[in-house]
């Protein structure tokens, strides 16, 4: 008791450190980053990226060995308190970069998915507490954290890989891969990017000397590295093979795109994504508690060399707070990428890769607050209660579309149908057991936005588009250029919206179509779902809205399937 | 503090050659003690030397002191030795311990704090004249309601027996299951007025050594007056008082304790406690129930991971029905979501308010339930899950959807084999509850990244809390044949990380 506890870290820990920490970054944005670089023809820019990346942990790994201390004990005890102060400051200044990235892109993505109601600073603030509770334990307990959340990060993404294969097509992959030459000049640049994503791997000189294998750290290293890599090829190949080039160097998220997108098998959970994606929370607070914890530990150190009575807890506190403001008024992502990829080109990754080289060079010739943070969290508490912030609606206060027709309008440009659930019949009495049959409402409106402010005007249940079950266009609507581009543009900027929702074009009105659910003794989404499930065998093929947006950004037009109407019934054409 | 005692709460003073001085003492501290039994008495055949013996009353075997004590004195012949007044007491009181007494256990006392601690503790005291230490007889006597069946453990399989609030009986009952002369029993005395006893045991082969030598440190720096149960020294001992999770396991039953004293493990089991300790723990070690080791290995499997889900649902059901009800309804399937929302149809609160509304009439029935005689517990189960459940439904208080949510969040936290973590489970569910409804189904994952990192960030005795989930390799992985899955018991060759270095080795080559 009262001794100070030896941080080690075991081999196991240590690889899996890096897989997470490595793949965190990467995976967020790489395909996304090749595509934009190389278009049609990424394959051969990801194999050269692959190798260089490999060439990054031999360096750092190099570099490592060289060092008897743990990185940030290195720095502390360099000659001259100011060398060691601007070496420590600008690692402090390049992590609060990335994390203010990280957390912008972070907050957006979390807003528009799963809290599209709530301010981005609401939506931070837990995440930055966490990263700061952690921040406070040692070494050995991100160590513990990380190999745990091992499992949670990865199974569920694999899991979801595999899903995504049954998604791809493979008839437009090769062309998506290798469509397009690049010279040599072009596919260097694209490399030099990618491997500007892994330079998370410079952690690996905070975790080397503390790792308990005294040979062959290599191994383990080479074992996280290769890993990634290879993940990330194949979410680099699922991405492009579901959504085509255009839509993935419009999405930043690729391997979030592929989780809202893979149909699951059976119905147990309706959208299992959310949950995926949940644990994908995870792997963003890996790394985002990462620069937090490496950078305070770089100050903790260098205050203790030079004798400093201050508490790194004011470090933590100023980090995090300056990351919420930034992120609260700048919450543009768009942007933010576009500067954050100048910034790794010219500044960031030269520092990653030259600051610890230098250090090495110059080894060889030398041969508190805690009340006040309690109350803050007590007042913010107090404050989102009483300011009534949560963006909860109860369940029974929704309306549950369950189809979506789009037909042209007589006075406006469209005529928008919402077939929904009705709740007021007791469950159990359809003929389908719990299936509800339900009620449609129409609006006449010039866009789909418009459509739905006029049912909040009008009704005081506020939509659920979570369980739509299919979109059907009339073919009038469909066929008028402006119309369609504005309905699929629409479309593919609702994010709530599943990439698995069926979509059908109709020769008679969506309306009618929709007014004859009360014919059926199940919904009409689930009529139609089960029409497309169940008689695949017949060679119909099912066509979703991740289809058609990615057939509309290569300039295809897909194969969308066409329901008649005949004495009342809904039927697929042939 | 009184004339007698001292800073440190002890009795000044040594035992007098001088017997009315001793008696003066022994009665000024013991004053308004009318359970205390004195008599001054002449003994020998010659009614010769004066002695003096004490007892507390009820305490003490009067049966045996009358046979083997008081007989004998009277009737012996006593000599007067010859020498300084120091060899002429030593003799006579050595010559009364071999010649006299029909006893084997006594000892002799020269510090007055001894002598008054042992005649507290249920022993007699003889004294006598001339002699400067007192004799102390073990007569011992405790009032117990002897060995009985565990009733917060119970087993359908293996032995009923549990431990009691006599330390001897338990260590007996311990003893019993392993006749190994390398079980040590280190007996100690904590609490600076309760003088309770508490016995330290190990088997000296097995048990990590930093492990042994950190819990007999702080068994040493413990400063309380009183020690009244095994929960008080728990909370005494802790090193993370932060935290709701236990740093000790608690048992009743003798078979867990002698299970874990052959995994190197350390038991503590203090006077007057039904429980004893065990450490040190990890969280695996919670979720073990003793019949897993006597039900075959997939039975024990199964009701292993039963155990484990049940953790989740005890923890993170309410706050994962208000998130998906509240924010995500698209996580379940359609016709889930809207038969959720039609029994949801006309009550007046909000979700949150209705569980929370729920799980507070749970948390009061348990505690009504624990408080109620026992004749009168089930009337509480009616009362409650029945009046009061249903009677909530009918009049649209709550739905039939909170109900079965509440309901399988307490069977599940019932299946958790310790009711210490139970109730860390209880209290974590209300965090739970408030992340998820401020912030959906990010904030429910958001509360098990901070149950995770605290999780992490716990040790018991050097021991990382989540072990072999985290660290796993400092077992070399052997650990994990005990988790999850509980391996055949020919396949569990090896004891856990718990274990000495070179003594984990449990079963020699695999056979049996």
């Amino acid at each position: 008791m009262g001794q100070r506890k030896v941080e080690k870290i075991s081999k196991r820990q240590f690889q899996r450190m890096v897989m997470i920490e490595l793949f965190s970054m990467t995976s967020m944005i790489l395909p996304s980053l090749v595509v934009r670089s190389s278009g049609k023809g990424g394959l051969t820019p990801m194999l050269y990226g692959a190798a260089a990346a490999i060439l990054l942990a031999a360096y750092y790994l190099w570099l490592g060995e060289g060092f008897l201390e743990s990185y940030e004990t290195e720095i502390s005890i360099l000659p001259g308190k100011w060398f060691s102060g601007i070496y420590t400051l600008l690692y402090c200044v390049r992590f609060f970069i990335r994390g203010l990235f990280l957390m912008i892109l972070f907050s957006a993505l979390i807003q528009s998915v799963l809290l599209p109601k709530q301010s981005i600073g609401l939506i931070l603030f837990p995440v930055l507490l966490i990263s700061y509770y952690a921040a406070r334990k040692n070494l050995s307990v991100r160590a513990r954290l990380l190999e745990m959340l091992f499992y949670y990060i990865f199974v569920p993404l694999i899991f979801v890989l595999i899903l995504a294969l049954f998604q791809v097509n493979y008839e437009m992959l090769p062309d998506m891969l290798w469509g397009e030459k690049h010279s040599l000049m072009e596919n260097l640049g694209t490399t030099y990017q990618i491997v500007m994503t892994y330079t998370s791997m410079e952690f690996i000189l905070f975790l080397y000397p503390v790792t308990k294998v005294e040979k062959k750290k290599g191994f383990p290293l080479g074992k996280a590295v290769f890993f990634v890599i290879l993940l990330n090829l194949w979410i680099y190949i699922a991405t492009t093979g579901m959504f085509g080039t255009v839509r993935t160097g419009e999405q930043l998220w690729s391997a979030l795109s592929i989780m809202q997108n893979v149909r699951l098998p059976g119905h147990f959970l309706e959208r299992l994504d959310i949950l995926f994606l949940a644990f994908w929370i995870f792997s963003v607070f890996a790394l985002f508690s990462g620069y937090l914890f490496y950078s305070e530990r770089m100050v903790r150190k260098w205050k203790q060399n030079g004798r400093q009575n201050w508490n790194t807890k004011g470090y933590a506190l100023v980090f995090l707070g300056g990351i919420f403001l930034l992120a609260v008024c700048f919450p543009d992502p768009e942007r933010s990428v576009g500067l954050f990829f100048q910034y790794m080109m010219w500044i960031d990754f030269p520092l990653a890769v030259g600051l610890p080289f230098l250090l090495r060079l110059v080894k060889r010739k030398e041969k508190r607050g805690k009340k006040v943070g309690q109350l803050l969290v007590l007042l913010f508490f107090v404050g989102t209660i009483l300011s009534g912030c949560g963006s909860r609606t109860d369940i029974e206060d929704k309306n549950y579309v369950l189809s979506l027709g789009i037909d042209a309008g007589e006075e406006k440009l469209f005529e928008i149908t919402y077939g929904t659930a009705n709740l007021n019949q007791p469950s159990g009495e359809g003929e389908g057991g719990s299936e509800q049959k339900g009620e449609e409402t129409s609006y006449e409106a010039d866009s789909l936005l418009q459509a739905e402010r006029e049912d909040a005007r009008s009704d005081e249940k506020e939509l659920d588009f979570g369980h739509l079950k299919a979109i059907l266009i009339s073919k009038k609507v469909y066929q008028k250029k402006e119309s369609r581009e504005q309905i699929l543009k629409e479309l593919e900027e609702k994010d709530n919206l599943s990439g698995t929702i069926f979509v059908f074009l109709t020769e008679a009105p969506a309306k009618d179509c929709i007014a004859l659910e009360k014919e059926m003794s199940v919904s009409l989404g689930d009529y139609l779902e089960k029409l497309i499930v169940n008689h695949k065998e017949d060679g119909r093929k099912e066509y979703t809205l991740c289809d058609l947006l990615r057939d509309r950004a290569e300039g295809k037009n897909g194969e969308i399937p066409l329901l008649y109407l005949e004495e009342k019934r809904i039927v697929l054409e042939d | 503090m009184d004339r007698f005692h001292g800073r440190d709460q002890k009795i000044k003073g040594r035992v007098s050659r001088q017997l009315s001085k001793n008696i003066f003492l022994v009665k000024e501290i013991l004053k308004d003690c009318n359970d205390l039994v004195e008599k001054e008495f002449a003994c020998g055949i010659d009614r010769d030397h004066s002695a003096y013996l004490c007892y507390i009353d009820g305490l003490a075997k009067t049966d045996m002191l009358e046979e083997s004590i008081m007989r004998p004195l009277l009737h012996c012949r006593l000599e007067h030795y010859e020498g300084t007044a120091e060899v002429k007491g030593r003799k006579l009181l050595q010559f009364v311990e071999k010649e006299v007494l029909e006893m084997a256990d006594m000892k002799e006392l020269s510090q007055l704090e001894d002598v008054v601690t042992q005649i507290l503790s249920g022993n007699t005291i003889l004294m006598f004249q001339g002699a400067a230490s007192a004799i102390m007889i073990s007569s011992k006597m405790f009032p117990t309601r002897g060995v009985q069946a565990a009733d917060q453990e119970v087993a359908i399989r293996g032995p009923k027996d549990s431990f009691s609030e006599s330390l001897r009986t338990n260590t007996a009952l311990i003893r019993r299951r392993i006749r190994d002369s390398r079980l040590k029993v280190e007996q100690k005395t904590a609490g600076e007025r309760s003088k309770t006893d508490i016995a330290l045991m190990y088997i000296d082969d097995l048990v990590r050594p930093d492990i042994l030598y950190s819990i007999q440190n702080r068994l040493s720096h413990i400063t309380m007056d009183g020690i009244l149960d095994s929960g008080m020294l728990e909370q005494l001992l802790v090193e993370d008082w932060r935290t709701p999770f236990p740093h000790f396991q608690h048992t009743q039953r003798p078979d867990k304790t002698a299970s874990a004293l052959l995994e190197g493990r350390i038991v503590l089991v203090v006077d007057n406690s039904p429980d004893v300790l065990i450490l040190p723990v990890t969280w695996n070690t919670f979720f073990q129930a003793s019949d897993d080791y006597y039900n075959r290995w997939e039975a024990a499997t199964f009701a292993r991971i039963l155990r484990y889900a049940a953790a989740f649902l005890a923890i993170g059901l309410p706050a994962f029905y208000i998130a998906a009800a509240n924010f995500h309804t698209e996580i379940l399937p359609t016709s889930l979501i809207l038969s959720f929302a039609q029994a949801r149809n006309g009550i007046p609160f909000p979700i949150v308010v209705e569980v929370l509304l729920m799980e507070l009439e749970f948390e009061l029935l348990r505690e009504a339930g624990i408080r109620l005689p026992g004749q009168l517990g089930g009337t509480i189960g009616i009362v409650g899950g029945l009046i009061v459940g249903q009677a909530a439904v009918d009049a649209g208080i709550v739905s039939t959807i909170v109900v079965i949510v509440v309901s399988l969040t307490a069977i599940a936290s019932f299946s958790i084999p310790n009711e210490t973590m139970t109730t860390a489970f209880r209290l974590l569910k209300f965090g739970f509850i408030a992340m998820a409804a401020l912030w959906g189904i990010y904030g429910f994952f958001l509360a098990w990244l901070f149950l995770a990192i605290h999780l992490s960030s716990l040790e018991s005795f050097g021991v990382p809390y989540l072990m072999p989930t985290v660290s796993g390799t400092m077992a070399a992985g052997k650990d994990h044949k005990d988790y999850h899955f509980r391996l055949p018991l020919s396949g569990m060759n090896e004891r856990p990380y718990f274990t000495k270095k070179g003594a984990r080795i449990r079963r020699k080559g695999g056979k049996s």
